[in-house]
């Protein structure tokens, strides 16, 4: 798929995501108001942004070269990384926590949510095995 | 892993900018390449090796830990 293509698609994303941010801002209470707001804020900076890149040929090849840059993309695998190993760790202390203050309840619910992340990197990880 | 980019820049009277361009990457990997910060992928030196003519072993230098 080219660029220009790419670009589209994303822009065709954040137009659905104004559209479910408004319909949080009709539907929901003030919460939703809230989160609708900043998903139409982020939406539209961000449509405006991919339209200016759409009209400029040199800014298109210069974002793609920034997204398919091989620094760029270990830094993000080294950051989601760090980022996966933190909030295991941070998880694993506060479950501690809230159980030591007697609060089992959100306890019970942060240690199934690590356990769930946990499974999930153990699939992801033999579905990558099994294809390289 | 060393390596002589910018020598071979400088020969080629090359910016990074153009270096950049030409191996389709940034210019901020051109320069922690260059600073030794960080190691390019097989492709990567492939593009630069073909970029300025040369071989790979010319380019970069494997160091034994």
């Amino acid at each position: 798929m080219n660029f220009k293509k790419t670009v589209k698609l994303r822009m065709t994303l954040y137009g659905v995501y104004c559209l479910i941010g408004a319909a949080m801002i009709f539907a929901g209470d003030k919460m939703c108001l809230y989160f609708g707001i900043g998903f139409i804020a982020v939406s539209l900076f961000k449509l405006v942004h991919y339209a200016g890149i759409l009209r400029d040929e040199s800014a298109m090849e210069k974002m793609q070269i920034a997204e398919n840059d091989e620094r760029n993309i270990m830094l993000c695998t080294k950051a989601r990384s760090a980022a996966f190993s933190i909030f295991a760790m941070l998880s694993g202390v506060s479950v501690v926590v809230l159980f030591a203050f007697g609060k089992a309840n959100m306890g019970q619910t942060v240690a199934l949510s690590l356990c769930v992340y946990l499974v999930i990197y153990c699939v992801c990880y033999g579905i990558l095995a099994k294809r390289y | 892993m060393k390596n002589r980019i910018r020598e071979f820049r400088k020969r080629e009277n090359v910016t990074q900018d153009e270096l950049a361009l030409a191996a389709g990457v940034t210019r901020q990997t051109i320069i922690s390449l260059e600073n030794g910060k960080y190691n390019a992928s097989l492709m990567l030196a492939y593009k630069l090796a073909k970029y300025f003519e040369t071989e790979i072993e010319s380019l970069f230098i494997f160091e034994e830990e």
